[in-house]
């Protein structure tokens, strides 16, 4: 913990400005209870000092930041507070957050009432993502003004982690350049026309022929599974992104969640996909949920830069993004992290 | 521990905890309005405030009868100062007043945290107008309540801010359930802070010159020595039991001494008036702290007391007998007269109120130094014409038969004589309380007929029979204190117990005290059964007060830093010696080391990350501070390949390094390297980059 600091707070300088002004009173007028009343304000404030100083001495912080959150999705920042001292309670701490790159993500505080010699509590603050990038998390501040409110001691524990803040979750519809809906092809009934190459198993989903059920597999994991034929397999995705420097903010955050998007409609459609980041030298394969993660990862720092797209494999579709009704975007903001 | 949604609307616990900050707020401002309306006394002071508070805690802090806007409020605010002018009496009076109107319309007032602020910064406005305007020492008994009320209520209104910032972010509160522990352990710090009020009292500055100088002592009895003693009916003030002062004995000798305290001598009688001799008065002794009354007790023991009274502007001091010195510690008059019979006139321009003095007076008189007489005295043994002297001299034969020559023997011989002869009533011989029918000789009419009267027909009577035995006497007004208060160690000193008695010369001792008065009337002790004993320390209190926070002065004040300073040489005289030096030098050498030990531990502690890949975070800003900040599109592998390519080598591996530890701490679940080699580590950075220029990275915005 860094060495403790103290701000006045609006009590404090009242009081402050109320003990010169009856000091001043006291020593002309010779009145001793007004004495009397100045040495008490004076002894209040070296009290509240001196119990905010127990408040805060050894007292430790542990922090474990979440990797990522969803931008609009919420996850949470385990802080660990622990009372070092042998005999004396800490009382009312204050907990938060400070993040560089204010905007990205959203902390909120906690309060712990009391803290008993030798405690340890372990709170979950809520970390909402609220856009695109990534949120360093520089310190964690506890603070205590118990018990008169007068002055706010502060200490800073440093913390070097970062929350890459991914973009927002939104339901698109792929396209082609050409305008061809490729989404409906790949929701065709797999098995429709007979079993070939099985390519992969995945669980069923509304639109799946029942003959496609893998039964087996239904059997062992107790949830319906299809199987995926080589033939009917989708094609392979090709995802662009490349905005120009010159774009606004808020646009190439648009097209970056548009992206992000396509790749986890991808996904989840079980089609294998490439990234075609602007600046990167080569396309990123996604091919399973870890992959996903890095694209994803790798859309939360994206920044634009002049450096062209690298070009999309052989037999990969190039798509772009058609966005959804704004009314569906606003709706569809799912919980949790990858 | 459970995050909640960010709230629009204060939860039920913040409700409650803001319910609580009412309730407490509302029983300072009934303490503080109290306070003030007794010490202004003005209840139109505290009426409607009062009135507000139990409006307050009646609803339990809960209901609000008024809501107001800020409008509503200026024009409230404002009729209150028109009432509270209107209402008549004083600046204080007025200014209670107004504040009791502001405390009544903001208890009254919807709740918000700065409403409650106002209300407490109100309720201790007022305080200090009390303590401005009061003196009794209650008013510290409601300055303790105030104390721990106000940081019940203070230790509320942190409570209420600290989970209505958590819920307005919404955040997460633990262990809400100890916010009441936290209100009630709150009147600890309120214990610490009058612990340590005392000693900050003693040492605060005090000044000799008070620019605006206020004395807002009660005047508690007026009653005087005037230039002559009348025999006539005591009248009203034999019963009177207000307090005039106080005298504290400081010292054993001082203690053991009969309570009787001279204010002044008597020579001359026309048979129903004592006067003094009609000497020219001496030279004022001009503003001076320390005056001389008599000869310095050369080897002698000393007695000291410490008065404290009441003085209108011209009086007479009581002083103990053979009194030498007085020294003013409160009120020193501008103009003081000492007297030929050893009594001190004080004159101030402006009445002072409480005086406070020490009188030191010679505890025996010199056993072998001839006293040699400071005036003639003749005057000493006048008896008036008015004076029936054939009917009191067969008295006088029977008092003196058998009695030896010795004039102390005589004179007591006599009073013994008188005292077992008269019994005592406070309405004399003339039956009159007026005393306007009084009789041209009281003396003999106490003495041969009525044989009733109070401590001066005694006296009086006593000096014309000494007189009469040619022993020179004079009568003596002054206080005899027959209250000893066991609990505080003074005496009090009230009108009733004004008193009468006799000094006769005798040749080689000087002026010897005979009281004639019957000893069971003289020191009856008025503290008897619990309500005396409730009185005794009421008036112990009262004294402790007076004495040690409202008389508590600037010469108080040099004094206990004067003992201080005394201890502390005491303490560095002892500490020079060379066993406790060399000790005490070794206790330095190893608290110093404890200390430095302790120091390091606490700078490790403080350097210490909150997470255990937190080291990478030191690197990154000691980075940073050098010009090679991670931009927020980088990864971790990608800085440290930009930053690496740009330092020297060590510093370059140490990078390498310490990034493959935080990705392996981060993102593969391993232990953080020790502190040991995380500070290596960083030093390393630290050393070597600073010879190196920071570059500019293409494409990567610092």
């Amino acid at each position: 913990m860094a060495p403790q600091r103290i701000r006045l707070l609006p009590g404090g300088h009242v009081v402050i400005a109320m003990t010169l002004l009856l000091g001043v009173a006291a020593v002309h007028t010779g009145l001793n209870l007004l004495h009397a009343l100045v040495a008490a304000l004076l002894s209040f404030q070296t009290v509240s000092g001196f119990r905010s100083f127990l408040g805060l001495r050894r007292v430790t912080v542990e922090v474990a930041s979440p990797p990522c959150v969803d931008a609009g999705g919420e996850t949470s920042l385990e802080v660990a507070v622990s009372n070092g001292k042998r005999r004396v309670a800490s009382s009312s701490i204050e907990v938060t957050v400070e993040v560089e790159e204010a905007g990205r993500v959203d902390v909120g505080g906690a309060w712990v009432a009391r803290l008993d010699p030798g405690e340890r509590v372990v709170l979950r603050l809520p970390v909402r993502g609220v856009a695109r990038g990534v949120a360093r998390v520089a310190a964690v501040r506890l603070s205590t003004s118990y018990p008169c409110d007068l002055l706010r001691r502060s200490a800073l524990a440093p913390v070097g982690d970062e929350v890459l803040v991914r973009p927002r979750r939104r339901e698109v519809r792929a396209t082609s350049p050409t305008g061809e809906d490729d989404l409906r092809a790949a929701r065709a009934p797999l098995a429709a026309t007979g079993p070939g190459d099985l390519r992969s198993l995945r669980p069923f989903r509304d639109g799946d022929s029942p003959r496609a059920v893998h039964w087996r597999t239904t059997a062992r994991r107790r949830a319906l599974h299809v199987r995926e034929d080589e033939s009917r397999a989708p094609a392979a995705w090709a995802v662009r992104l490349g905005p120009s420097p010159a774009l606004p903010r808020e646009r190439v955050d648009e097209e970056a969640e548009d992206a992000a998007g396509l790749l986890r409609r991808a996904r989840a459609d079980g089609r294998a996909a490439w990234l075609c980041l602007g600046g990167e030298r080569a396309p990123r394969r996604v091919h399973d949920a870890r992959s996903l993660s890095a694209a994803l990862d790798a859309r939360a720092r994206f920044e634009p830069s002049v450096a062209p797209a690298p070009a999309a494999p052989a037999g990969a579709r190039v798509v772009v993004a058609r966005r959804a009704p704004r009314e569906a975007r606003e709706g569809f903001a799912v919980p949790g992290v990858a | 521990v459970s995050a909640r949604p960010p709230a629009t609307r204060p939860s039920a616990a913040a409700d409650a905890l803001g319910a609580r900050l009412a309730f407490d707020a509302a029983l300072v401002a009934l303490v503080a309005g109290a306070s003030v309306g007794a010490a202004a006394r003005d209840a139109t002071a505290a009426a409607p405030q009062g009135v507000a508070a139990l409006l307050v805690l009646a609803s339990g802090g809960r209901r609000t009868p008024l809501g107001l806007s800020v409008f509503g409020r200026l024009v409230l605010t404002f009729l209150v100062l028109a009432a509270s002018a209107a209402l008549g009496g004083g600046p204080p009076q007025v200014l209670a007043r107004f504040l009791g109107g502001i405390t009544a319309i903001t208890l009254l007032h919807p709740k918000t945290a700065r409403d409650q602020g106002l209300l407490l910064a109100t309720s201790l406005l007022q305080m200090a107008l009390a303590s401005a305007l009061s003196q009794s020492p209650f008013g510290a008994a409601a300055g303790l309540a105030f104390l721990f009320l106000a940081h019940r209520a203070l230790a509320s209104f942190h409570l209420f801010g600290a989970v209505s910032r958590v819920e307005a972010t919404g955040g997460v509160r633990a262990d809400l359930a100890a916010a009441p522990r936290l209100r009630r352990r709150a009147t600890r710090a309120a214990v610490a802070c009058a612990a340590l009020s005392a000693p900050l009292f003693a040492i605060l500055p005090r000044t000799d010159y008070p620019l605006f100088r206020v004395n807002a002592t009660r005047p508690l009895s007026s009653v005087g020595f005037g230039d002559e003693v009348s025999l006539r009916a005591l009248g009203p003030r034999s019963g009177d039991d207000l307090v005039v002062g106080d005298v504290t004995p400081l010292d054993p000798e001082a203690r053991d001494r009969a309570p009787y305290f001279r204010v002044r001598a008597f020579e001359s009688f026309d048979g129903v008036t004592w006067r003094s001799a009609g000497e020219d008065l001496p030279s004022p002794v001009p503003g001076e702290e320390v005056v001389r009354v008599g000869p310095l007790p050369a080897g002698r023991a000393v007695a000291r007391y410490d008065f404290s009274l009441v003085v209108r502007g011209g009086d007479r001091l009581p002083l103990p007998e053979d009194a030498y010195q007085v020294e003013f510690h409160d009120g020193a008059p501008d103009q003081a007269f000492v007297e030929l019979d050893g009594s001190v006139w004080g004159a101030w321009a402006a009445a002072p109120g409480r005086v406070r003095y020490r009188a030191s007076a010679a505890a025996a008189p010199a056993p072998k130094s001839p006293v040699r007489r400071r005036s003639p005295l003749d005057a000493h043994l006048d008896v008036p014409p008015a004076v029936d002297v054939a009917s009191i001299a067969p008295l006088l034969e029977e008092a003196l038969a058998g009695v030896p020559a010795d004039p102390e023997a005589r004179a007591e011989a006599l009073a013994s004589y008188i005292r077992a002869r008269c019994a005592y009533g406070d309405d004399g011989p003339t039956g009159d309380r007026t005393g306007r029918r009084g009789t041209p000789d009281p003396v003999g009419e106490f003495l041969v007929r009525a044989r009733v009267g109070h401590c001066e027909h005694f006296a009086a009577a006593l000096a014309v029979c000494c007189r009469l035995a040619r022993i020179p006497s004079r009568l003596v007004a002054g206080w005899h204190a027959s209250r000893w208060n066991h609990v505080g160690g003074f005496w009090v000193l009230r009108r009733r117990d004004a008193h009468a008695w006799v000094e006769a010369w005798v040749d080689g001792r000087g002026w010897v005290r005979v009281d004639a008065t019957p000893a069971d009337v003289r020191e009856d002790d008025p503290y008897r059964g619990l309500s005396g004993l409730l009185a005794r320390v009421r008036d112990a209190v009262t004294h402790a007060w007076t004495r040690h926070v409202v008389g508590y002065d600037v010469q108080d004040r040099r004094a206990v830093l004067a003992r201080a300073a005394a201890a502390l040489e005491a303490a560095a005289r002892v500490a020079e010696s060379a066993p406790v030096l060399g000790g005490g030098a070794v206790l330095a050498v190893l608290a110093a080391a404890l200390a430095l030990r302790r120091l390091r531990r606490a700078s490790r502690r403080d350097g210490r990350a909150a997470t255990p890949s937190g080291f990478y975070g030191l690197a990154m800003r000691r980075l940073a501070r050098r010009g090679f900040a991670r931009a927020a599109s980088e990864t971790a592998r990608e800085h440290a390949a930009r930053a690496g390519g740009a330092l020297p080598v060590p510093s370059s591996e140490a990078l390498q390094t310490l990034r493959l530890a935080f990705e392996d701490v981060r993102y593969g679940g391993r232990p953080a390297p020790d502190e040991g080699t995380v500070r290596a580590l960083l030093r390393r950075l630290e050393g070597v980059e600073r010879r190196s220029r920071p570059p500019s990275p293409a494409g990567v915005p610092e």
